[in-house]
């Protein structure tokens, strides 16, 4: 069930006003919200709410019996048994076939002939998402941050519907408090609501199904245009994912929001960072902090030394990467940012031993610094966005050999939202705020009509029909 | 990978404020009125493009409901001229169509005669150039815009504005209107050529804009499907060639990686393949499933061509790459060397690099 279909709209219809009526009896809320997310998630499949029943109970068990423990060996055990359950099943549907393909074509180039072991498996929809929350959950509480919760507010943690397919990745403390005391309904962010998804829906259905059509065909024969062309669709790709990604969570934001909760910003301006850290504080932020918290942290973070640092981003990112899909584009994609956070890093720390000072808010400098990082992120969006490596150096190395070559023209459209999207992340967040300031004043009819014109403008620019979303996959 | 804080929520948590100024937060009865009235001022206002989805669905009970509920919402905002909001809107940024439903066909009722062949072929020169137009569904994407680059370069070749519209066919002209809009394109642009490639979205039983009395249609390639396709492939060409002198060149669908879709391509083909023979002299078929896959050979992306391994086909297995068109390009350019004189036309080399 998509969120920009009739669908969800009727969907949500029924859910939003029963989330309300039943807020107050807590427990019969919590057994609405679970059925009303199985609901959501089993319209893609029935079987994939069978998985996440099945993760629901297992993370529950291991939670419960690493709290009532007190002797580290086996609480250690316990987590040890938690993360080899949950990376195994994300391994047996994500990555199973990458491995065994992987491992086979280097035995068969060595002359062994092996068996194929490759199995038929869909890929269930947000695996990695709510593996990761599951993970989160069960490490908090080995850690001793966070109590195991009741399995009725667990179970609506990890299969609330709005954050359930794409994210943001949310952490338990951050989400089941909200559980009790129920939200106030006489105070509701709704002004924030409206706004985050109604640009979500614009930047889904708009802004990147748009670029897609001028995209897939590049990527797809990059040899067949011009270089002018293939750099256009790269810079295209960028805004096509942002806008793709940051549009679904915005719209997942939104929609719990207007059900009384907050979920974690997962998007801040990314394209206007200066470095290449301060994009992955602003990209994908929940994917980010996980990545920190429970990956890059526990491997030492920066406490071990220089090399040790470096070598503890490098290994963040490769896993970050693979996270985002079972293929080696994705290691790539992962080892460039990679490589690009230690250089960062090494320079940042260079140019502190030397006494230097961060560049200034604004100014040529910075405006540089945003330029590099931008084309940077873009450049590793290639392999991202490639089936292969190849294909992906193939698109790169066009983009210099090709410059005479005659090819169709970009459209005004293309140009149109490449430059929109990347306004957006230069204005200043005031505007928003003053904005939202004006639109909560007015009266709800006012408001409706409001966002009635904005949804006929967006459904007027918008194709029939809703191409997937990108993150999907993941 | 620092915990430093980057948004203007955590700055704000961290100013132990709330994510938002408590002035803006709302009684969620408030926004139940809004999110009410926004769907249903967005209903009124869309009520054309509602009725629209609602129709191009795939046949069914589902869809049944959908156009009784969204036709009689638009008869209430046409009665009220709501609607109007967002017609002007798209006209006013050349959207003006896209609402638009029409599934007249108006087709011409008399097969164009067959024209037998002249003594002396008709001239095109670089001061008299042919002009061709190129329209189709998403496959001919592509192919027309190979011909865009290589038609000129012959010098005697005037190729119009690539007319390509993605998930359309002769089916469902509720969805786009093709017999309009090639009469519209005829009238304004009275070319040479016109070149016509359909198929891809036309694997299904369902059309619209049936005549009345018309047999009724039970499953794709039965015999009344078969009539009501033939008539529109057939009136396409006349359409086009009410004009005497004009010729068409029907684009036939390539092999496609799926055995399912293929088995219904073949059957397309062997339609447009005869409607074609039916008017000798005036309309080509140009047959790329053998270009493709010469000599009955099995679905392949790659072709090779003048010793060289080309790409042709886009990864879905369905649709053609630039390359591919300029293959195509080839050999339609081929197709009118044989049908009209070409005074002073240049070799048409089919590279995309010159």
């Amino acid at each position: 069930m998509l969120f920009p279909t009739f669908t969800f709209v009727v969907f949500f219809l029924i859910v939003w006003p029963l989330n309300w009526v039943l807020m107050r009896n807590r427990e019969r809320w919590r057994i609405f919200m679970m059925a009303a997310s199985y609901v959501f998630y089993a319209a893609w499949d029935w079987r994939f709410a069978l998985l996440l029943a099945g993760s629901t109970v297992i993370n529950q068990g291991f939670a419960v019996a690493m709290s009532r423990t007190t002797q580290q060996k086996r609480r250690t055990a316990l987590l040890v048994a938690t993360v080899v359950v949950n990376l195994g099943i994300l391994a047996y549907f994500k990555y199973w076939n990458f491995f065994v393909d992987s491992g086979q074509t280097v035995l068969g180039n060595l002359g062994f002939e092996v068996p194929s072991l490759l199995v038929d498996t869909v890929l269930p929809v947000g695996i990695s998402f709510f593996t990761f929350m599951a993970l989160s959950y069960v490490i908090d509480i080995y850690r001793g941050d966070y109590k195991p919760t009741t399995i009725s507010k667990f179970a609506v943690f990890l299969s609330f519907f709005p954050h359930l397919v794409a994210g943001p990745i949310v952490r338990p403390a951050e989400l089941v408090p909200q559980f009790d005391p129920p939200p106030d309904p006489r105070y509701v962010d709704t002004t924030r609501a409206f706004a985050l998804i109604a640009g979500g829906l614009f930047k889904k259905v708009v802004i990147a199904t748009a670029l897609a059509r001028f995209v897939d065909p590049v990527f797809g024969a990059p040899d067949q245009y011009s270089s002018l062309v293939v750099l256009v669709a790269v810079y295209a790709y960028a805004i096509q994912i942002y806008a793709d990604f940051s549009g679904y969570t915005d719209m997942a934001i939104g929609i719990a929001l207007l059900l009384g909760f907050r979920l974690p910003q997962n998007f801040n301006r990314p394209y206007a960072s200066s470095s290449l850290r301060e994009f992955w504080r602003r990209w994908h932020m929940t994917l980010s902090r996980w990545l920190r918290d429970y990956l890059y942290i526990p491997l030492g973070g920066n406490r071990k030394g220089r090399l040790r640092t470096y070598i503890n981003i490098m290994l963040t990112m490769l896993l970050g990467g693979l996270w985002h899909g079972a293929s080696w584009t994705f290691v790539v994609w992962g080892a460039l940012n990679g490589l690009g956070l230690v250089v960062d890093h090494w320079w940042v720390s260079r140019r502190e031993a030397r006494g230097g000072k961060e560049p200034a808010a604004s100014g040529p400098r910075r405006w540089g610094m945003i330029f590099l990082t931008f084309n940077f992120v873009c450049l590793a969006w290639v392999f991202f966005r490639e089936d292969t490596i190849s294909g992906a150096v193939q698109l790169l190395g066009h983009l210099f050999t090709a410059w005479d070559k005659p090819s169709p023209q970009i459209s005004v459209g293309v140009l149109l939202a490449i430059a929109a999207l990347l306004l957006t992340q230069f204005s200043p967040p005031r505007i928003g705020e003053q904005l939202r300031g004006v639109f909560s004043q007015i009266s709800p009819i006012a408001q409706g009509a409001v966002l009635g014109v904005t949804l006929m403008l967006t459904n007027l620019l918008g194709p029939y029909g809703v191409a997937p979303f990108i993150y999907f996959q993941f | 990978m620092t915990d430093e804080p980057t948004t203007d929520e955590e700055r704000r948590a961290r100013r132990g404020r709330p994510a938002e100024p408590r002035s803006n937060l709302r009684p969620i009865g408030h926004a139940m009125i809004a999110a009410l009235v926004a769907l249903a001022f967005a209903s009124v206002l869309d009520a054309r493009a509602l009725y629209k989805s609602a129709v191009t669905q795939p046949d069914g009970p589902g869809r049944d409901v959908a156009v009784a509920v969204t036709g009689a919402l638009q008869a209430v905002t046409n009665f009220t001229q709501v609607s109007q909001l967002r017609q002007g809107v798209a006209s006013a940024i050349g959207m003006g169509d896209k609402d638009t439903i029409d599934t007249n066909l108006n087709l011409p009722v008399k097969t164009a005669a067959a024209v037998p062949p002249a003594a002396i072929k008709p001239i095109f020169s670089p001061q008299k150039k042919l002009k061709i137009y190129m329209g189709g569904d998403s496959l001919m994407e592509t192919v027309g815009m190979a011909m865009e680059q290589i038609g000129p370069r012959t010098g005697v070749i005037k190729v119009e504005p690539n007319d390509f519209h993605i998930s359309t066919g002769l089916n469902r002209p509720d969805n786009f209107n093709w017999f309009n809009n090639l009469r519209s394109i005829l009238a304004s642009e009275n070319p040479d050529v016109v070149t016509l490639m359909f198929g891809d979205n036309d694997a299904d039983a369902f059309m619209s804009g049936m005549a009345a009395g018309a047999p009724q249609i039970q499953s794709f390639g039965d015999a009344a499907w078969e009539q009501e396709y033939r008539r529109r492939v057939g009136g396409m060409m006349d359409l086009a060639l009410q004009k005497p002198g004009r010729f068409v060149v029907w684009v036939g669908e390539p092999q496609m990686e799926n055995s399912d879709l293929n088995a219904k391509q073949v059957k397309l083909n062997s339609i447009y393949k005869s409607e074609a023979a039916k008017r000798p002299g005036r309309v080509a078929y140009l047959d790329t499933y053998e270009l493709f896959t010469p000599g009955g050979a099995p679905y392949s992306a790659n072709l090779t061509v003048d010793g060289a391994t080309k790409l042709v086909r886009e990864p879905d297995g369905e649709h053609i790459t630039l390359d591919g068109g300029a293959v195509v390009t080839g050999a339609i350019l081929k197709i009118l060397q044989e049908h009209f004189t070409l005074q002073g036309a240049l070799p048409p080399s089919l590279s995309l690099t010159q």
